[in-house]
């Protein structure tokens, strides 16, 4: 079990890592990345479980992102999930469009989260 | 030609009952029937032969019998007691095959008929009382053959005897045997059919329901397959809520083509094939569905908005979209009026930019004004944020109602009436503490109506500019004494009561530059006051042997520390008993009893007015009260003299510097 | 202006500090803000708004205020404006008005990253026109901050 969190906002990672701890995810589990360029790297030489992803973030944005994970069959089964401020539906409707498991709107809740990711992982064989 | 036979058929073995019957009855009914016809047949014949053969003793029985078994149909028949037969036969066959069995007949063949009995009494009297007739007959056919000469049956041989009762007794057996089994197989079936019968009165019962939901509902109900099509039946209200009746199966998405955006009508195609999709989680879908409300103009011309909810269904192994369509319109249709009302202040403002002849250093003076007093009301907003103001609204008001009376006045008619508008929204919180949301409003109005005044700003620069250039040199005018004689023009226009104003005393060189701003104010609203309130029409004028214009004197005054002012008109004047009755009328205490130049005071309280109709002019109650407040705050002090029916007067003291 | 387009930043500001801080800041009397004001603020977080609509929302924070907000998300006591101040207030700029696009469906908007100006007495550049700016302050238990939003709907009809 590995999650990657990509935030441009180091205080946004750090909100949604002790999020996960404090749902009992052990602390060792976490890798992080501030866009979309550094995630992108870190996911050819990683193996990843789960992907929480930002949507506004300089150099390549979480959408685009996700676009090209899909593209490739390596990641077509990758859970993915956009962890945004962009709340409108037109945003969600895109983002679920290029492939994204679940859309969470930040600020994030704890409840939500927790159900996202469980639903995300199912039929995953982590 | 067949199913007239069969009815026929039906109609002789059901003993002509039309009811249904239970199963069970319904067998015995129709066997008794077919042994009675069977018998009769079978009688006649026989006892047609034995009289022939000329066995009359014989044929008479077997007649007899015959007419007994005919009789019996006649009775079930009439008298629909077809259980009274079911007993009755057994016994009378008993009596029969017994009498044929003792009696010996051919070789002592009368004993064979007895082998169809237990077929006979257990058929029609199920294998308990039948088993009960069956086992009685075996005795009695016992005794008639084994009981030495007591019949001519003890004639037959003995191997032929045992025989006929073994054969007898096995065909009992399994006779009870066979009607055991049918009797528990019909019972078994009856259950079913019974279930069967509860379940499809369920069904039906549900359907019917389904009906009466899809004919009366107000919403449209309609599934949606893969193709993104309208398939399967719809509810009534549909074709009446999208105003589009294309029968069954057409492409729902295709409906909003021309009626929404291009992107938008893509967007519903992708998220209407995202329930197509198992593994999207449907409260995702759920939340973001596009269509929640969606205004449009439908096909036949009428703007609509329409609210749908969508959820994914399987029906019969095939997946679909279960869809449902609210009509909104109504609730829509007030946020409609609201945006309307904002499209029209949007063409006032344009109007604004085509009538203004207003003369530019009215309107500059009236521009730098209007920003003051908008600049004012924010600061008391800024300041309310830190720590309650108490009188907020009423400066609101105030400010507000002083940029309207400018604007009224130089002209500026539709922004005057959009200022008003504003006025009106404060007024109803005048004395009150509104809350954040409410001053929300309030501000967002000002905001626009500062958004205005910027709009006149640039174009005045523009003509500004322009006008540079036009080198224009004329000598620059007093602004106080030119908007006074503007107020007065204006005011005479559109009051139609002449007047003529006295500036000769007047002077504005000694007037602190702090002070032209108020002094102008101050002398508007005179100026309104006497027009509103004190100059009368012309006929009632010459009825007082006054001058047919009124008359209208200013009068400035340079006192060292002091500025003083006069204003007076010859008008009407002001009625000490009136301004008394006025006071009571808005329950103002401890009137009644003072002298007179103190209740001329009372047209300085904020909201007394004597003025019936309401106008952009007065009658608003606030202009002399802001008078008083605006003097007051400013170091000064106003008193008014007035002679009633003789005219009016303001005296006021402003301290210099 | 519209009032229906500033209710949307107020309730997104309301309700992000209430899933990030636990409390619900409360809205004070809201007031006009010029384009050339000088604001009083030591921190602000911009974001443009672009697409049918354009505008600008700015989140102003005391210095303290905003050490003190990053002080409870981060868990870490600060006592200057570092990096993660400048991040916290960018992100809850971007919170905000990610969030109040929720509220302004009926245009397609598209906002930028948030970018931070700092200084004791800073001004915004504010796109030009006449778009009014409204002001809205707010009340924590930790002190006051304010949101001002100006946004035109640039749909002629």
């Amino acid at each position: 079990m590995r999650i990657l969190i990509v935030d441009d906002s180091r205080i946004m990672r750090n909100i949604v890592k002790n999020t996960l701890l404090s749902l009992k995810y052990p602390s060792d589990v976490f890798t992080e990345a501030s866009d979309g360029e550094e995630a992108f790297s870190i996911l050819e030489k990683t193996e990843i479980s789960l992907l929480l992803l930002d949507w506004n973030m300089p150099n390549l944005n979480g959408l685009e992102l996700v676009k090209r994970l899909r593209s490739l069959e390596k990641y077509k089964n990758l859970p993915i999930i956009m962890v945004t401020s962009e709340a409108a539906k037109y945003n969600i409707i895109e983002a679920v469009k290029a492939g994204v498991t679940d859309y969470l709107v930040k600020p994030v809740n704890e409840k939500s989260l927790q159900e996202k990711i469980r639903s995300a992982m199912e039929g995953t064989n982590v | 030609m067949a199913s007239r036979f069969q009815k026929v058929l039906t109609n002789i073995l059901r003993s002509g009952i039309q009811t249904p019957l239970e199963a069970e009855d319904e067998i015995r009914l129709l066997f008794i029937n077919s042994i009675i016809l069977v018998g009769f047949l079978a009688l006649v014949i026989f006892a047609l032969r034995d009289f022939f053969a000329g066995n009359h003793v014989y044929s008479a029985v077997t007649a007899g019998l015959a007419v007994i078994v005919a009789g019996l149909f006649g009775f079930i028949r009439w008298t629909k007691k077809y259980q009274a037969g079911l007993w009755f036969l057994p016994i009378l066959m008993a009596a029969f095959y017994g009498y044929l069995a003792a009696s010996g007949g051919a070789g002592t063949s009368g004993a064979l008929w007895s082998f169809s009995y237990p077929l006979v009494a257990i058929f029609l009297l199920g294998y308990r009382s039948g088993g009960f007739f069956t086992g009685g007959y075996v005795v009695f056919l016992a005794t008639v053959l084994f009981v030495p000469h007591l019949t001519p049956a003890w004639d037959m041989e003995l191997d032929f005897k045992i025989r006929t009762i073994g054969t007898y007794i096995v065909i009992s057996i399994f006779v009870v045997e066979f009607e055991y089994i049918r009797v528990q197989a019909q019972r078994e079936i009856e259950r079913g059919r019974k279930e069967l019968a509860k379940t499809t009165d369920a069904l039906l019962a549900e359907k019917t329901q389904t009906d009466g939901i899809l004919h009366n509902i107000r919403e449209g109900i309609f599934l949606v397959d893969d193709k993104l099509a309208i398939v399967g039946r719809h509810s009534d209200s549909l074709a009446e809520i999208l105003d589009w009746d294309e029968g069954e199966h057409w492409e729902f998405s295709a409906y909003f083509e021309g009626k929404l955006p291009e992107k938008e009508v893509e967007a519903l195609r992708d998220y209407l094939k995202m329930y197509f999709q198992p593994h999207i989680r449907s409260e995702l879908l759920q939340s973001i569905n596009p269509l929640e409300t969606v205004k449009l103009t439908t096909p036949r011309g009428r703007l609509k908005t329409l609210a749908f909810s969508f959820s994914a269904i399987n029906l019969e192994g095939q997946r679909l979209i279960l869809a449902s369509v609210r009509d909104d319109t109504l609730t829509a249709e007030l946020n409609q009026k609201l945006q309307e009302e904002e499209d029209k202040a949007a063409r006032q403002m344009r109007h604004l930019f085509q009538i203004i002849h207003v003369r530019p250093e009215l309107l500059m003076q009236f521009l730098e004004d209007a920003s003051d007093e908008i600049a004012d009301i924010n600061r008391r907003l800024k300041a309310n944020s830190q720590q309650i103001q108490e009188d907020l609204m009423e400066a609101f008001y105030q400010g507000v109602h002083a940029v309207k009376g400018n604007a009224a006045l130089i002209g500026l008619t539709s922004f005057s009436e959009r200022v008003h508008e504003l006025e009106n929204l404060v007024k109803d919180w005048r004395g009150k503490s509104p809350d954040w949301r409410e001053i929300l409003t309030l501000t967002v109005e000002l905001s626009k109506i500062q958004a205005e005044l910027e709009e006149i700003q640039a174009l005045i620069q523009r003509m500004n500019t322009f006008q540079k250039e036009m080198a224009n040199n004329a000598a620059p005018q007093d602004l106080v004494i030119l908007t006074v004689e503007k107020a007065v023009q204006k005011l005479t226009a559109e009051t139609g009561v002449p007047a003529k104003l006295d500036l000769q005393e007047f002077t504005t060189a000694s007037l602190p530059s702090g002070h032209r701003k108020l002094v102008k104010d101050i002398l508007v609203q005179f100026i309104r006051n006497s027009f509103v309130h004190g100059l009368e029409p012309l006929d009632e004028r010459k009825a007082k042997q006054k001058p047919p214009a009124g008359q209208i004197k200013i009068i400035c005054q340079d006192r060292g520390t002091v500025l003083a002012l006069s204003y007076q008109d010859d008008g009407r004047g002001l009625d000490p008993a009136r301004l008394r009755q006025t006071a009571s009328k808005k329950a103002l205490k401890n009137w009644e009893n003072r002298p007179d130049p103190d209740v001329l005071e009372l047209i300085f309280e904020n909201g007394f007015s004597t003025a019936t109709e309401v106008t952009l002019q007065a009658g608003r109650g606030v202009g002399l009260g802001l008078v008083k407040t605006r003097i007051e705050a400013s170091g000064g002090k106003v008193k008014v003299r007035s002679a009633a029916g003789q005219g009016i007067a303001f005296d006021i003291e402003l301290p210099k510097g | 202006m519209n009032i229906r387009y500033i209710t949307p930043f107020i309730d997104a500001t309301q309700n992000a500090f209430l899933e990030l801080l636990g409390s619900k800041p409360e809205a004070l009397t809201p007031f006009l803000v010029h384009r050339e004001e000088v604001l009083d603020w030591d921190i602000s977080g911009v974001i443009g708004i672009a697409g049918e609509a354009r505008g600008v929302v700015v989140l102003s924070f005391p210095r303290g205020l905003a050490q003190e907000v990053t002080t409870i998300l981060t868990g870490q006591m600060k006592t200057s404006v570092d990096d993660d101040v400048i991040d916290t207030v960018g992100e809850l700029v971007n919170i905000i008005a990610g969030n109040a696009k929720k509220g302004l469906e009926e245009f397609k908007l598209m906002i930028s990253l948030p970018s931070i100006v700092q200084g004791d007495s800073h001004q915004i550049g504010w796109p030009s026109g006449s778009v009014p700016i409204v002001g809205i302050p707010f009340t924590t238990p930790q002190g006051h901050f304010n949101l001002s939003v100006g946004l035109e709907n640039i749909i002629t009809v």
